[in-house]
């Protein structure tokens, strides 16, 4: 099976070193590590942002040579702030993740996101919680073949961590894609496939959540342990 | 006044003019020795003729005190001179002499007759004061239409001393609403002559800048040209200038 | 169909303008029609052309600088760059001698594009929106007195009256090739800059996901930013600093636009086109002897909109 993606030296200027990575369709990988650590470097590197270094390939496609309506395909990126100047409405916002505009697309995207009420509402006039929806419907509008979102899940009530966590799943699934969703909260890092695990700027650990969380990499990084209960600081 | 009274009175006579257009005629009809400052506005090529003249003497800013060191026996100022001005100077024992501003071509006669006699010598205005007669008794029958301008179209009023002046070479300032000569008014209804006052041509700023129009170009055969220093003053300079234009005018 | 509208109405007051006063362009009619003929192009016309580009320069590089800034309150006069443009142009006009109005088109881009850069340094491009319009506030006074005080100590006792026009803008008595030193350029660099709209859309979610889907945000930063110098640059070493329009025109055209600040640059245009013609054509419907410059309509008219806008802004971000 071909990965998906392949990412080949990506990485940031002190922050992440330079960094291969294959991404499988189909998978749902979390990435996890300590503030700082360079989780969100990791994700702004695939992303292709201006500062990125190293070269990725999406389906066998150099990502960086793409203009913008094969971009959209490729890959999309949802970044951890909810900051919105604009009073831009939420329906027009779903439509920035489209290259064509597609009502049918935004009516399903509205109904999934439970976005009805607002959907004619400027979205700077929404709740954190609201727009952290409506940027997430912009991510996968355009049902790109890798979704890059950082901390997608933070802030948000628990109905909308765990839906969030099914709609990007399904949307996996449907699109045959992948994701990488940067995650704080550790106890949902069970519900990935695949685990990274990112601090002082590299992968130090690469596996299924169990094996990550229980390796000694994990430890060394969080300074933290299981123990009855819970977390514990580890000695 | 005349014999050795009025030469032992005459050589002991030094005037300080503390205004640009007093220099005028200080500068015109004193002998070196008898100025004893001019201002330095008279001192500045772009703003006196007479500047190269000028420049041998100490100059003022207007103000009394700055030419209390060259100790003159008069001092010259127009339209008033200020209160301090009249104390101090007598104060120093030193006579003041204001002339008006001349509101006619008369005026300017008169001030220079003053001037003349400040210097205890009547006779020295003479020269002058036939040049303006001449003029005024060749003055030409025939007014032709003429406006005159400076930066940005800014003319004069008809009654104004330097429109009496253009009366004399044959030129007779249109009136203008506001002043002011407009681009229209050039296009739509061009007078005779145009006048144009060179007065800092050569220093930008945005009325000079005007005179670069396509409309004021168009305008370029029938304009003449006049020493804009001159109308600042509208004193015994004008006669070169009138002279010319009448002279051209044939 | 309502930009065609819109481009309509802005004929039509384009037209008024042109030509009002109608009375003394009739009179010249029966005089001479080449007088007429003359009358309107070497006259009316180059006031009409500057009216219209200058007001639409200001309308699109101020949705474009607002975009780029993320910040609802930036334009070509409150990030110093119109004050900055006036003293490049000064500077080489009054003191430099230069006369050529490419080179002066040209100085008065240079200082617009130098404030700009002095802004960045100041303030960053992603900071505090407050913050930014503070520094950009004092670079324009900065650069609005050093350009008095050039002028007061100018060779020509005149410049310094020259200060009110440079400051607050004029379009009189302007010739056929000041107009085109003034707008080719203008209308080259916008016509590029509305090239530029779609990008400044999505700028709206922020520079990574731009840069995700394939555009690159420093350069497009740095294009923003000369090329607004440039346009303004040009205007406003024919026809002085004019205040407030670059502000007012964008934010109306988001009204228009549902916020977004891309597609807000064409509407931003044609409303500056429109309201600098009006503050013009009302200017000369008072019959004054003095000469009033046309950027004191604009701020009479840009000041009360301006605290609106503080205001909601301010509503928006407590809410």
């Amino acid at each position: 099976m071909t990965s998906l993606a392949k990412a080949r030296g990506v990485g940031i200027a002190a922050r992440l070193a330079a960094t291969d990575l294959a991404i499988e369709p189909g998978q749902m990988v979390a990435v996890i590590g300590p503030n700082g650590g360079g989780k969100t470097s990791l994700l702004r590197a695939l992303a292709r942002t201006e500062d990125a270094l190293g070269a990725m390939t999406i389906d066998g496609q150099d990502v960086d040579a793409t203009n913008e309506p094969q971009r959209r395909r490729l890959l999309a990126f949802l970044p951890a702030t909810r900051e919105a100047t604009w009073p831009v409405t939420v329906a027009d916002y779903l439509n920035f993740g489209l290259d064509l505009p597609d009502p049918a697309r935004i009516d399903e995207l509205i109904d999934l996101l439970e976005l009805a009420p607002l959907f004619a509402r400027p979205i700077d006039l929404l709740s954190t919680g609201e727009r952290a929806r409506a940027m997430l419907g912009r991510a996968i509008a355009g049902k790109a073949r890798l979704l890059l979102l950082d901390e997608p899940l933070s802030n948000l009530d628990p109905y909308w961590v765990i839906q969030t966590m099914e709609i990007v799943r399904r949307e996996i699934a449907t699109n045959h894609s992948a994701a990488l969703v940067s995650v704080h909260d550790l106890g949902m890092v069970a519900r990935f496939d695949r685990v990274l695990l990112v601090s002082d700027g590299a992968i130090i650990a690469d596996g299924t959540s169990a094996a990550v969380l229980a390796s000694e990499q994990f430890g060394s990084a969080f300074r933290v342990e299981r123990g009855d209960g819970g977390w514990a600081i580890r000695k | 006044m005349s014999g050795f009274a009025s030469l032992s009175i005459a050589s002991a006579i030094k005037i300080a003019s503390l205004n640009l257009c007093t220099d005028e005629y200080l500068l015109l009809l004193a002998k070196p020795d008898e100025i004893a400052s001019v201002s330095r506005l008279a001192q500045d090529p772009a703003e006196s003729p007479l500047w190269q003249s000028a420049s041998a003497y100490s100059g003022n800013r207007g103000a009394i005190e700055q030419v209390i060191a060259t100790r003159p026996t008069v001092v010259l100022t127009m339209g008033g001179g200020g209160r301090s001005t009249g104390l101090l100077a007598r104060r120093m024992g030193m006579r003041t002499i204001d002339l008006p501003y001349p509101t006619s071509i008369a005026d300017v006669a008169g001030n220079m007759r003053r001037v003349a006699a400040a210097l205890g010598d009547g006779r020295r205005a003479e020269p002058w004061l036939a040049r303006i007669t001449a003029l005024q008794w060749g003055k030409p029958v025939r007014q032709r239409d003429a406006i005159w301008v400076s930066g940005g179209g800014t003319s004069l009023s008809p009654g104004s001393p330097g429109a009496q002046w253009l009366a004399l070479a044959g030129l007779r300032q249109r009136q203008l609403p506001g002043g002011r000569a407009g681009l229209e008014t050039l296009l739509v209804a061009p007078p005779a002559v145009l006048v144009r006052s060179d007065y800092r041509r050569g220093q930008m700023s945005q009325g000079v800048r005007w005179f670069d129009h396509p409309i004021v170009k168009r305008l370029a055969p029938r304009t003449v040209t006049t020493d804009g220093r001159a109308w600042t003053c509208a004193g015994p300079l004008m006669l070169d200038e009138i002279e010319r234009l009448r002279r051209s005018a044939r | 169909m309502r930009i065609f509208v819109a481009l309509l109405v802005l004929l039509v007051v384009a037209a008024l303008h042109l030509l009002s006063p109608f009375g003394s362009l009739a009179a010249a009619q029966t005089i001479d029609s080449a007088l007429a003929s003359t009358l309107l192009v070497e006259l009316r016309l180059p006031r009409t052309l500057l009216a219209l580009g200058y007001g639409a320069t200001l309308g699109i590089t101020g949705a474009a600088l607002q975009a780029l800034f993320a910040n609802p309150l930036a334009s070509p006069d409150i990030t110093g760059s119109s004050s900055g443009a006036a003293l490049g142009a000064v500077f080489a006009s009054y003191w430099l001698g230069l006369t050529n109005p490419v080179l002066l088109a040209t100085a008065g881009a240079l200082g617009a594009g130098l404030a700009l850069l002095l802004l960045l340094a100041l303030a960053g491009r992603r900071t505090d929106k407050v913050a930014l319009l503070l520094a950009g506030l004092a670079v324009s006074l900065a650069a609005g007195a050093a350009t008095s005080l050039l002028l007061a100590l100018a060779p020509s006792p005149f410049a310094f009256y020259d200060s009110f026009e440079w400051l607050m803008g004029s379009f009189t008595d302007r010739s056929l090739t000041q107009a085109a030193a003034a707008l080719i350029p203008a209308v080259i660099a916008c016509a590029v800059l509305l090239r530029r709209a779609g990008a400044l859309d999505l700028m709206a979610m922020g520079d990574d996901v731009l840069a995700s889907l394939g555009h690159r945000p420093r350069r497009l930063g740095i294009e923003i930013i000369c090329l607004s110098a440039i346009a303004v640059g040009a205007c406003v070493s024919v026809c002085g600093a004019i205040g407030f329009v670059g502000l007012i025109a964008p934010v109306l055209a988001r009204r228009l636009t549902r916020g977004h600040p891309g597609r807000a640059l064409v509407p931003a245009g044609v409303i500056g086109g429109l309201l600098v013609l009006l503050a013009d054509l009302a200017l000369r419907s008072i019959p004054l002897d003095q000469a009033i410059p046309v950027g004191v309509v604009t701020t009479l008219i840009g000041t009360p909109i301006f605290i609106f806008v503080l205001l909601s802004m301010r509503k928006r971000m407590a809410s």
